[in-house]
């Protein structure tokens, strides 16, 4: 039975993950602060039945992705004339080389990679619960995830 | 979860922090919902410029309080009855939603007709017909569920009792079809989600409209596994639903429900459209109703066989206006057409189909149009204010089945 809570609780307890797993998947802050909001309204329009859900966690990030999606959509053709938009992050000077290594690293990765690859490993969904979310089986989230930390471990050495 | 990748991946966002906080969330949810309410007006007002009344009609021609909800009197406290406040505020803020979309694809017609682009009015508009279909299923369902409310809150005891019409698992998820018999002759049919109870479509009949069909698609992602279902006519005895596409016609028998003059069907199909038709126990194609159901975008192109449809009025005028064709599912649809004699529209004229043979065009189907009296079902005719600000006649409409010579 799925334990009831309040919007609010929910909220306080997925919206920051939820803002940083867009951060990794999209390299974009900006970007990543808009798909966490709308996906929250979404589910806000809908928690009377969301509450009820065996996962709403699974569902939010179900939604967060579509939406990501529809909107890459619209914005690829103008992303892909422009210069680099993604905007830096604030760093500390010494976590600088790393956070930019790592999110480099992440853009090398295919976009299913990176997604299955955030989802088992930042956000730790074991692979079933990934597949819910993706609407794949297991064992395709885990060829994913497989694929896409070997690309990531690559990249990062030869940066390194 | 890898550790070694889990810790790379933290480092990497380890300060990031999200500018936008509950609030935001708030504040964003009550803007969709004021901007959906905002431009239900704007829609009104671009109908009757643009003239595509049958589009979006059926949003204007109830009193908008039917859609602002449930008022909290009479007091009820009943679960049941919340429970269905929840469900129509929900399907009146997708109504809202879908108004912004048919809104602005409205405008997007009329600059396209505008600016001479065919092809990208014909995209619009295969969008608006889809738009249409869903602010059908939504506006049948909302009236179900105020029904049901009404029944709840004037007259709890007493209330029919649901009669099982049908039964089956599509996607893994049971549901079940109900009758119901409401007030003066009115039947509706309900399909439920067997695990939840919860009514995912219905519909409603008096007999005077029949067919009337809806559907719905379990599952998400593909495969899905649809169920088509409606109330037809005391004559028909078999219902098939042909979803174009070269894919498998699905067919089978109607029952009788409640004792009424409408009898029942429900089918299940690979996909939750195409056409529905009855048939007599002859086996006679009695009626036709085309059902598109939201979120299924429909394969739209020019029919290459048909190089128009044009409207001949009986006078010495011998061409009056023109239209492309397109395909729609199984269907062909006919552009809205605007004519005009004089300033006056005509009371008798003749629609041509016309396709291409060689040098020469020969008459494909030729339907005589009297007044403003469709003579087929799907043919709608009447009068409408044209793109130029002109009123004119307006034929639109679509004509299944049609395969031309």
């Amino acid at each position: 039975m799925a334990r009831r809570t309040t919007f609010e609780a929910f909220f306080e307890a997925e919206h920051r993950q939820l803002f940083r797993s867009f951060v990794l998947i999209t390299g974009d802050r900006q970007e990543a602060d808009d798909v966490a909001q709308e996906a929250m309204v979404r589910i806000l329009e809908r928690w009377d039945r969301v509450e009820r859900m065996e996962d709403p966690r699974a569902y939010l990030y179900r939604t967060a992705l579509n939406l990501n999606r529809n909107r890459h959509r619209w914005t690829a053709r103008r992303r892909s004339r422009s210069t680099d938009s993604r905007d830096v992050l604030p760093d500390a000077a010494d976590a600088v080389a790393t956070r930019v290594d790592v999110r480099r690293a992440l853009e090398g990765l295919t976009s299913e990679q990176r997604i299955a690859v955030v989802l088992v490993d930042f956000l730790g969904f074991d692979s079933e619960g990934a597949g819910r979310v993706l609407d794949l089986n297991a064992d395709a989230v885990r060829a994913r995830v497989h694929r896409g930390r070997s690309a990531l471990r690559e990249r990062l050495t030869e940066d390194g | 979860m890898d550790e070694r990748t889990h810790h790379l991946l933290e480092r990497a966002v380890v300060d990031v922090e999200p500018q936008r906080g509950l609030d935001d969330v708030k504040g964003r949810a009550r803007q969709r919902h004021a901007r959906g309410r905002l431009l239900a007006g704007v829609t009104a007002a671009i109908v009757a410029i643009v003239g595509v009344g049958g589009v979006i009609a059926i949003l204007n021609d109830e009193a908008p309080s039917r859609y602002i909800g449930v008022s909290p009197s009479p007091p009820d406290n009943s679960q049941q009855a919340a429970a269905l406040r929840v469900k129509i505020e929900r399907i009146r803020l997708k109504l809202e939603a879908l108004n912004v979309r048919v809104a602005s694809d409205l405008h997007r017609l009329l600059v396209a007709k505008q600016d001479g682009d065919l092809s990208g009015a014909q995209r619009i508009s295969a969008r608006l017909q889809v738009e249409r279909a869903e602010v059908a299923q939504l506006e049948t369902l909302m009236r179900h569920l105020m029904d049901r409310l009404h029944r709840l809150l004037v007259a709890p005891s007493g209330s029919p009792s649901p009669i099982p019409v049908g039964a089956g698992i599509s996607a893994g998820a049971s549901w079940s079809l109900v009758a119901i018999e409401g007030s003066q002759g009115v039947s509706v049919l309900e399909l439920r989600r067997a695990d939840t109870g919860e009514v995912v479509a219905a519909v409603t009949g008096d007999g005077s409209d029949v067919p009337v069909v809806s559907g719905y698609a379990f599952g998400e992602g593909e495969p899905t596994d649809a169920v088509v279902f409606g109330l037809v006519s005391p004559e028909t005895t078999s219902v098939t639903l042909d979803p174009g596409s070269g894919l498998p016609k699905e067919e089978g028998p109607t029952v009788a429900v409640l004792g009424t003059s409408m009898r029942a069907f429900a089918l299940t199909a690979y996909v939750p459209n195409g056409i529905v038709r009855a048939k007599d126990s002859s086996g006679r194609a009695i009626a036709d109703e085309l059902l598109v159901l939201p979120g299924e975008e429909p394969v739209v192109q020019l029919v290459e066989r048909f190089l128009s449809a044009r409207i001949e009025g009986s006078g010495a005028e011998a061409f009056v206006a023109s239209s492309a064709l397109r395909e729609f599912g199984p269907r062909l649809e006919l552009q809205p057409l605007y004519a005009t004699r004089d300033g006056r529209p005509y009371t008798g004229f003749t629609v041509l189909f016309i396709s291409a043979g060689g040098d020469s065009y020969s008459v494909g189907v030729r339907l005589t149009v009297d007044g403003r009296q469709p003579v087929e079902e799907t043919l709608g005719v009447g009068r409408a204010v044209s793109p130029d600000g002109e009123e004119r006649l307006l034929v639109n409409g679509g004509i299944p089945g049609l395969t031309g010579p």
